[in-house]
């Protein structure tokens, strides 16, 4: 598999504030990569400059094309759902079946009007009448019915309810994603989407810290509910970070053998959730 | 092209009403005012001094048998020619508020981005809401001009009948249709070419600013204006702004003009002289022979490519 990002070394810089700080991380084709950071790590602006909406400064190739300076042809291969609530409020959902199916050369109508027989959505509503969940509903029918080869999702499922983010990232990995198509999502609640990763990456004041695959993070990363007797060895074993549940203490290790920390007490895969807090802990520390 | 076509019928659809229902609004009143007129109130009287009290049917009658065919025809000519005075005049303000917000609606309600991940540059972007303006508005009111002068022609052809005189002596002969029509097309495209410079203007604007667009074209150039009165004590950018108010005003009234120039023998002359004023170009090919009009062009095309690269290169995609 070839990459078909590679980024090297992006810089951007607002003020003195340095949102992007010296980022540099590669992705193969047929993977979906999970965006985690807090709030102003630059996540967005990693998007946005991935997408050609930002200039920067440092080497990108999305498929061989500067997003900056060749951004048309880039969005031809390449589709992106900024947040919910973006879909002009006044357009009907006809029209805007229409002006897709009439500027994207690789849309399907046939595979469109498929996505949305399965919802309520009429044909001749306006967006505006549609609730916030109807309006995620037909963006991603829309975006779905594109043969893209890199989706990018800012914050899909921000403001939906449980019952809508199941059914998205449900109908994006049955329906949609293949070995040909690539995505990357950023969002905030890790935990439902950390089943469908299969890459991670998480940013922390415009630096990466964390770029890893899953399969290489369940092997490099436990978590040990420690026996009592062997707190203080588990302790100076170094965890990366130490939580405490019905007062037994939790630590997330890295880099030791899953052998040997089995002899400190029962060890299992942390949770992306976990990790990322351990993450930030340690990088703030 | 596909694409192109597709980007002008989103501009159709999302502006439905500046287009198609504000003008066939402006044409039904119109219209109706026309048939109150003609078939309400033409049983009431109608007192004239010396003449006595007719109604309308027995007037037009006498207006039928007295009045002479040149003076029928000019007089059927310049009102239907000045259906276009009210289109102009309402073109001009839905083209205002167009412009003003062309780039700048699709950025407040964050909906760029939902047009920003879609293969379109930007150039095609911006290309198809100067289209739409300076092509598609003009035509979608004179087209809707054209069906509310037949409809008042038709609704006078039957108050004709009622009335006993000939419609086609009266209204039909004389009122020189399709040459009427087409000076009123080239009357609205002569405008709009004048309008070429406040078009890319306020284009560059809406491309450009965060909030009210309305304020930020309009506050500074008064701010300018104020200023240069004051500090040199001349008025150059308010006389440029002024021409191109002039002369959007000229190329509605160089029919007027023409018509006139048809009916020399039955005008009077002093009537005729305002036609021969200098500063209004008689003839729509002076109008294209003017540099002031190309030059404004060219500024308006400038402008354009500003608004470009802004909405192409903007740090914030919003």
């Amino acid at each position: 598999m070839s990459n078909i990002i590679e980024a090297k070394g992006l810089n951007k810089q607002y003020g003195n504030f340095k949102a992007l700080d010296n980022v540099s991380f590669e992705l193969e084709s047929g993977r979906i990569l999970g965006l985690i950071g807090p709030n102003g790590a630059g996540k967005t602006t990693l998007l946005k400059s991935l997408l050609g909406l930002t200039p920067f400064e440092g080497e990108l190739n999305i498929f061989g094309l500067d997003p900056h300076k060749q951004r048309d042809e880039l969005m031809k291969r390449v589709c992106f759902i900024a947040d919910v609530a973006v879909l002009p409020r006044w357009i009907k959902v006809s029209q805007a079946i229409d002006f897709v199916e009439g500027v994207h050369p690789r849309f399907s109508r046939e595979l469109c009007e498929k996505y949305l027989e399965q919802t309520k959505i009429k044909r001749n509503s306006r967006v505006k009448s549609l609730s916030k969940g109807m309006v995620v509903q037909l963006h991603l029918a829309l975006i779905m019915a594109i043969d893209a080869d890199l989706l990018i999702l800012d914050e899909p499922t921000l403001g939906l309810d449980i019952l809508f983010r199941k059914s998205f990232y449900e109908q994006l990995l049955n329906d949609y994603f293949d070995d040909n198509r690539t995505i990357i999502i950023t969002t905030h609640q890790v935990e439902e989407i950390e089943h469908i990763l299969s890459d991670l990456i998480f940013i922390q004041d415009g630096k990466i810290v964390l770029d890893d695959s899953m399969d290489a993070i369940a092997d490099s990363y436990f978590e040990v509910m420690v026996e009592k007797e062997f707190e203080e060895a588990a302790l100076a074993m170094k965890p990366l970070n130490v939580r405490e549940v019905f007062g037994q203490k939790v630590c997330l290790f890295s880099g030791i053998a899953k052998e040997q920390l089995q002899e400190l007490g029962k060890v299992r895969k942390p949770s992306v959730a976990d990790l990322f807090v351990a993450k930030m802990k340690g990088e703030a520390a | 092209m596909k694409t192109f076509l597709t980007l002008l019928k989103r501009e159709y659809w999302e502006n439905k009403t500046g287009l198609q229902w504000v003008p066939l609004i402006i044409g039904g009143i119109a219209v109706f005012g026309v048939f109150l007129g003609v078939f309400v109130f033409s049983t009431s009287n109608v007192q004239i001094n010396g003449v006595g009290s007719h109604d309308l049917t027995s007037l037009f009658k006498l207006y039928d048998v007295s009045v002479d065919p040149r003076a029928k025809a000019i007089g059927v000519q310049m009102g239907m020619y000045s259906g276009i005075f009210s289109f102009g005049f309402v073109l001009a303000i839905v083209g205002f508020f167009y412009c003003l917000g062309a780039l700048y609606d699709d950025r407040k309600d964050r909906s760029i981005l939902f047009w920003k991940s879609m293969p379109i540059s930007d150039t095609m972007t911006v290309v198809s809401k100067v289209v739409t303006v300076i092509l598609l508005a003009p035509l979608f009111f004179w087209v809707i001009l054209q069906v509310t002068t037949l409809a008042i022609m038709i609704l006078a052809t039957i108050f004709a009948w009622v009335s006993d005189a000939s419609a086609w002596s009266n209204i039909w002969q004389p009122s020189n249709l399709f040459v009427i029509a087409f000076y009123q097309l080239q009357a609205f495209y002569v405008a709009t070419l004048w309008a070429a410079p406040i078009v890319g203007y306020l284009l560059l604007v809406s491309s450009w600013t965060k909030k009210v667009p309305f304020l930020v074209a309009t506050v500074p150039v008064v701010l300018v204006i104020i200023a240069e009165s004051i500090v040199t004590n001349t008025a150059h950018v308010a006389s440029y702004i002024g021409e191109r108010f002039v002369m959007i005003w000229a190329a509605y009234i160089t029919p007027v003009a023409n018509i006139a120039g048809d009916f020399s023998d039955v005008i009077e002359s002093d009537a005729a002289d305002f036609i021969e004023e200098d500063w209004i170009p008689l003839s729509f090919s002076k109008h294209l022979m003017d540099m002031d009009l190309w030059l404004g062009i060219v500024v308006g095309a400038a402008f354009v490519v500003g608004a470009i690269m802004i909405r192409r290169y903007r740090d914030e995609a919003l």
